[in-house]
């Protein structure tokens, strides 16, 4: 699951949907005390 | 990232405090559309306050030194349908009473607009700011009246189509807080440190507690639990809605940014500025859960079972806890 989101996000940002101020950065592993998964994740630069 | 994610059908909206609108797919977090203030306008904004979405549109305001917009996006596609330029801008929240759109500017002006052409139907200013923080708390309505208290000290209730005054009432001390709304009566925080209980209809103070800090930002009113953040921001106090006492009070070792306490499948949620998602028992205040993630932690909000996360850096997370 992760890392088809990723790269969703991935090809939407080099495919220049985004504008130059879109980052992407790699997915984070989220630290719990219960069961959670970062479905998506996206850097908008600010 | 200080809103509160805005979700409508499969689309979440978040605006920055880059200056960027963005609409994001629920499901996938693609990019949907954008709309960059800088390009458009030349000028650097923040979107401070929670947009209005309706069946088409979504109505959002920003605010910045070198001037704030509020935009009537269609929510389909990112076009201006609308837009009103004023001089500092539009921080608060707004909102939305049926084909009216009611937003505050940085001056504490109140204007309500048609929701669907922007057209201004009326606006409305009280007295002079007594008040440093930087912006009133966002109106509510209730009983087609809006309730709103800028930082001169009093609470207004308007008749939400025509503006009119219907009471004022002068407070101890100037309004620190958003308003909060139950069945007949309105909450507030004041800078003395006092939550207050009026009644809706008249703006008789029913009761008041003093909760030893200032309250500030928006209250969360889950069944019969008020709940606030209090100045530093470090602690959230709980009192019972009629302001008869304390039910529990939660410290926390880094400051919650999040400001807007959100209620999330029966839980409040708050973010941290060390990265921490905590999820409280509105009963007790006691942590069900915590997640941690990368940044200090703004804008809450949910899209079906998952939880969207905007950070002070600009990181936007959906989340899933099960």
């Amino acid at each position: 699951m992760k890392v088809r989101v990723v790269t969703t996000v991935l090809i939407l940002a080099l495919g220049g949907v985004v504008g130059s101020a879109a980052q992407v950065s790699g997915q984070a592993a989220p630290s719990s005390d219960i069961e959670s998964q970062i479905l998506w994740q996206f850097d908008t630069g600010g | 990232m200080y809103t509160t994610p805005a979700v409508a059908g499969d689309v979440v909206y978040v605006g920055s405090c880059a200056g960027t609108f963005w609409a994001f797919d629920t499901q996938t977090g693609e990019v949907l559309w954008t709309y960059d203030i800088r390009d458009a306008w030349g000028t650097r904004v923040n979107f401070h306050g929670n947009p209005l979405i309706t069946d088409s549109l979504i109505i959002t305001g920003c605010d910045g030194s070198g001037g704030g917009h509020i935009f009537g996006f269609a929510g389909a596609t990112g076009d201006v349908l609308w837009h009103h330029s004023d001089e500092r801008g539009f921080p608060c929240d707004l909102a939305g009473w049926g084909s009216n759109v009611y937003a505050v500017t940085i001056s504490d002006v109140l204007t309500c607009y048609d929701v669907n052409s922007g057209e201004v139907r009326w606006t409305f200013t009280g007295g002079p700011v007594r008040d440093s923080a930087r912006w009133s708390g966002s109106p509510v309505i209730a009983g087609r009246r809006i309730f709103f208290g800028p930082r001169d000290g009093f609470v207004y209730a308007l008749d939400v189509d025509s503006g009119n005054v219907i009471w004022e009432r002068e407070m101890p001390a100037p309004v620190t807080t958003s308003i909060v709304v139950d069945a007949s009566a309105l909450m507030l925080g004041t800078k003395d440190g006092t939550m207050h209980r009026l009644d809706q209809g008249t703006g008789e103070i029913l009761a008041e507690i003093a909760l030893g800090a200032r309250p500030r930002w928006r209250p969360l009113l889950v069944d019969h639990t008020l709940m606030v953040l209090v100045a530093g921001e470090r602690e959230i106090v709980a009192v019972d809605d009629s302001l008869s006492g304390v039910l529990w009070r939660r410290q926390f070792d880094h400051q919650v940014m999040s400001d807007r306490p959100y209620l999330w499948e029966g839980q409040v949620l708050v973010g941290d500025s060390a990265g921490t998602l905590w999820s409280l028992s509105p009963e007790d205040g006691s942590v069900a859960w915590t997640v941690k993630l990368e940044g200090a932690l703004r804008g809450i909000g949910s899209a079906d079972s998952a939880i969207i996360v905007g950070t002070l850096g600009g990181m936007v997370y959906a989340v899933r806890v099960r």
